[in-house]
């Protein structure tokens, strides 16, 4: 169990690493976004293989909230890219 | 009873849609050459109530493939339109094409029937009275 | 449920998982434009996320037993996962139409693009008639 959640930690790690190199790189704002976006949800995957990792006993309960406020990030975000306009 | 059998079956189709779909992502990564084709195009809506135009919107979406980058609102001549991005698709007829037969297993769910009006009597007369 | 079972079906779930976020990641790289970049996200979220929703579920099972509760929470994770990124990307791709981010100039056909203010957009169907800047 602790090889095939360290093989995906690594995995989420490298997706988060490559979407760092890509907001760096990125020209536009609304790239920005949407890679902060692919960020998020592999921090998310990444806490829930944590809690695997460590034998946690709330992993669905986190897993479950956070999935249900991950529009607040996205939401805040498309509002800054139209200055505050619906 | 037959919406809820429609429902299912719509179910499984955007399912197996949204497999196919990052299959298609996946693979065209590990092809040499043109990664995609991006175009925008312009789907006049067979849809009427704000329920089915939501959840067309969110169902064209989640389909790895395509995205709706704006909606207008329909008035009393012109059906509500849709604006799709769409990634792999050969031409702007087969991305319709592929959007009406989502349409209809989407409104074979909320009428309980498949819509009897065809998909293209309606862009041709939405083409006719759209031109200046 | 015993060990090598939950543990082969948690690396299926979970890698497959991962190595679809990493995919769009590396898809990201390979388009122009940020409408293309959301729209190569939605695997990430569609297909990735449940995954690893399922991978969880999967160890919560063989950890601590079935129950309906973690059952539902899962279920509802993933329903949430699928119809909230759905909604926003929406709203995102709105956003970034709205604002005037650029769009990449390949895009054909781009039902969407207006000639910008000041310039003479000179029909072709009706060339007597040129509609006078917009």
């Amino acid at each position: 169990m602790t090889i095939v959640v360290s093989i995906c930690i690594i995995i989420l790690a490298a997706a988060v690493i490559v979407g760092l190199v890509r907001v760096l790189t990125a020209k536009d704002l609304g790239s920005r976004a949407i890679v902060s976006d692919l960020m998020y949800f592999s921090a998310i995957g990444m806490l829930t293989m944590f809690g695997i990792l460590v034998s946690s006993s709330i992993i669905l309960d986190a897993i479950f909230l956070s999935s249900m406020v991950g529009i607040l990030a996205t939401i805040a975000l498309s509002r800054i890219l139209t200055r505050g306009l619906r | 009873m037959m919406r809820f059998v429609h429902g299912i079956a719509y179910l499984a189709y955007i399912g197996w849609a949204i497999v196919t779909g990052s299959a298609t992502i996946v693979t065209r990564l590990f092809r040499p050459g043109q990664y995609a084709q991006p175009m925008i195009v312009e789907v006049p809506l067979r849809c009427v109530t704000d329920l089915e135009v939501t959840m067309f919107a969110s169902s064209i979406t989640i389909t790895p493939g395509t995205l709706v980058t704006a909606i207008a609102a329909g008035t009393s001549t012109q059906p509500p339109v849709l604006f799709v991005h769409a990634l792999f698709e050969d031409s702007e007829e087969s991305a319709l094409e592929g959007l009406y037969d989502m349409e209809s297993r989407l409104l074979a769910m909320t009428r309980g029937r498949a819509p009897t009006t065809a998909a293209s009597t309606v862009t041709e007369v939405e083409h006719e009275e759209g031109s200046p | 449920m015993n060990d090598a079972v939950a543990t082969t079906l948690v690396g299926i779930l979970g890698i497959t998982g991962s190595l679809l976020m990493l995919f769009s990641a590396i898809a990201m790289f390979r388009v122009r434009d940020a409408l293309s970049r959301i729209n190569v996200f939605s695997p990430a979220t569609g297909l990735g996320m449940p995954l690893i929703v399922a991978a969880a579920y999967v160890y919560d099972l063989h950890s601590e037993g079935f129950s309906w509760g973690s059952l539902l929470m899962a279920l509802i994770a993933v329903l949430c996962l699928i119809i909230v990124s759905s909604v926003a990307s929406n709203t995102l791709s709105r956003a970034s139409v709205l604002s005037g981010q650029p769009v990449y100039r390949k895009t054909a056909p781009n039902r969407l693009a207006r000639p910008p203010a000041g310039i003479v957009d000179d029909d072709p169907d009706y060339p007597d008639h040129p509609r006078a800047g917009a």
